[in-house]
């Protein structure tokens, strides 16, 4: 009978650990990030100081998703797996080119969580490196990025999207 | 912009030794570069903490007609600059080092028999090669048109450490499995105790 009793009991503790982690998750907030635009983009810090670019920010938009395909980045940095349905964050964006050349430029972002942290690294399948995505522009004219993270919260409250290396002629290797 | 990658890392076999120069032997012979579409076979260096360095890489590109471009990308906490020098023949060898003073150097020989310095960054908080690797890239903008017929080669001959020069099979050991891009496939192996590397496009 106590043994009954025990299993019965557990069973209800299991069942409304289940229930209140359900309601937790479904009650949680979803936040979302002011969206940043219309704004020459600067360097990150430790490029030329800081300053600001020749990179138009025209728009962006801000999303939480899933990856929908699996990619490997792997070589003298380690390796970094990717599986096709990992939820993260999507930061997609239109730059303008307003340099008198044609570039690639590869645009990173700070993105922070309701903690405070940054959170990364930026994973991006059309990337060759963790930390940044390539967009490519002509003079003159604007082109679409995307930057994903892999993250599986929802409380991401600001980001930033700077300029990650000196515009180059051909993408970085 | 569309992104395909396969590759090899590689690191040293035992922490007392100290890589301080890759030599390299290439032979790009396929340039199926279109309009602003890339393939290429870079290799790039890292700190003993996967931090990257930089890395050197051998580019195809179309000005009046086909030109190659060595190019050494490098990184203190991000890259920096790209520094390249174009050539008409295919560059056959290169270099990358670091020295005492954390200095980075990159050096191709053109068809000349001349040593050109490519790149250069003074200040890497790195005074030792801690892994490299050989990568296969494609970039291609719309759908990809990068007809390939052959394979492109490169070769690690020589690393340069404290003890220094030796081979390649004697110092290092593979860094994790070879990976393979959708497209941008690759192979190596030990020859003579030298890796051979070779990138190759499968449509």
């Amino acid at each position: 009978m106590n043994r009954q009793l025990a299993i019965v009991t557990l069973v209800i503790i299991a069942v409304a650990i289940f229930l209140g982690s359900l309601y937790f998750f479904l009650s949680a907030p979803v936040i979302k990030p002011p969206l940043k635009t219309a704004q020459y983009l600067n360097f990150s810090n430790s490029i030329q100081g800081g300053t600001e670019t020749k990179v138009y920010l025209v728009n962006s938009s801000f999303f939480y998703g899933a990856y929908e395909e699996s990619f490997i980045r792997s070589g003298a940095t380690g390796s970094y797996s990717i599986t096709n349905g990992d939820p993260c964050v999507i930061i997609n964006g239109t730059i303008r080119n307003d340099y008198d050349n044609d570039y690639y430029f590869s645009i990173t972002a700070d993105v922070f969580n309701s903690r405070g942290d940054k959170i990364g690294p930026i994973l991006t399948i059309n990337s060759p490196h963790p930390g940044f995505t390539v967009a490519y522009a002509e003079i003159g004219e604007s082109n679409n990025f995307s930057i994903q993270i892999k993250y599986d919260s929802k409380d991401i409250t600001d980001y930033d999207l700077f300029v990650a290396f000196e515009p180059t002629d051909s993408p970085p290797p | 912009m569309t992104y395909d990658q396969g590759g090899q890392g590689w690191k040293q076999k035992n922490p007392h030794i100290t890589i301080l120069e890759l030599a390299y032997t290439f032979d790009i012979v396929d340039i199926p570069k279109v309009g602003n579409d890339f393939f290429r076979v870079p290799s790039h260096m890292t700190k003993l903490n996967y931090t990257m360095l930089g890395a050197l890489s051998m580019d195809p590109i179309i000005s009046s007609y086909y030109d190659y471009v060595a190019k050494a990308f490098y990184y203190p906490s991000n890259p920096v600059s790209g520094v390249y020098t174009k050539y008409h023949q295919d560059i056959q060898e290169g270099r990358q080092s670091v020295d005492p003073n954390n200095a980075l150097y990159a050096w191709v020989k053109d068809y000349s028999g001349n040593w050109k310095n490519v790149g250069y960054n003074g200040s890497t908080d790195a005074t030792k090669i801690g892994g490299f690797d050989f990568l296969t890239e494609i970039y291609y903008e719309g759908s990809m048109d990068l007809p390939s017929t052959s394979h492109n080669h490169a070769w690690i001959r020589w690393i340069r450490t404290t003890s220094g020069w030796q081979k390649p099979y004697d110092v290092i050991t593979p860094d994790g499995s070879l990976t393979q891009g959708t497209w941008a496939k690759c192979s190596w192996a030990w020859v003579n105790k030298e890796i051979h590397f070779e990138a190759w496009i499968q449509n």
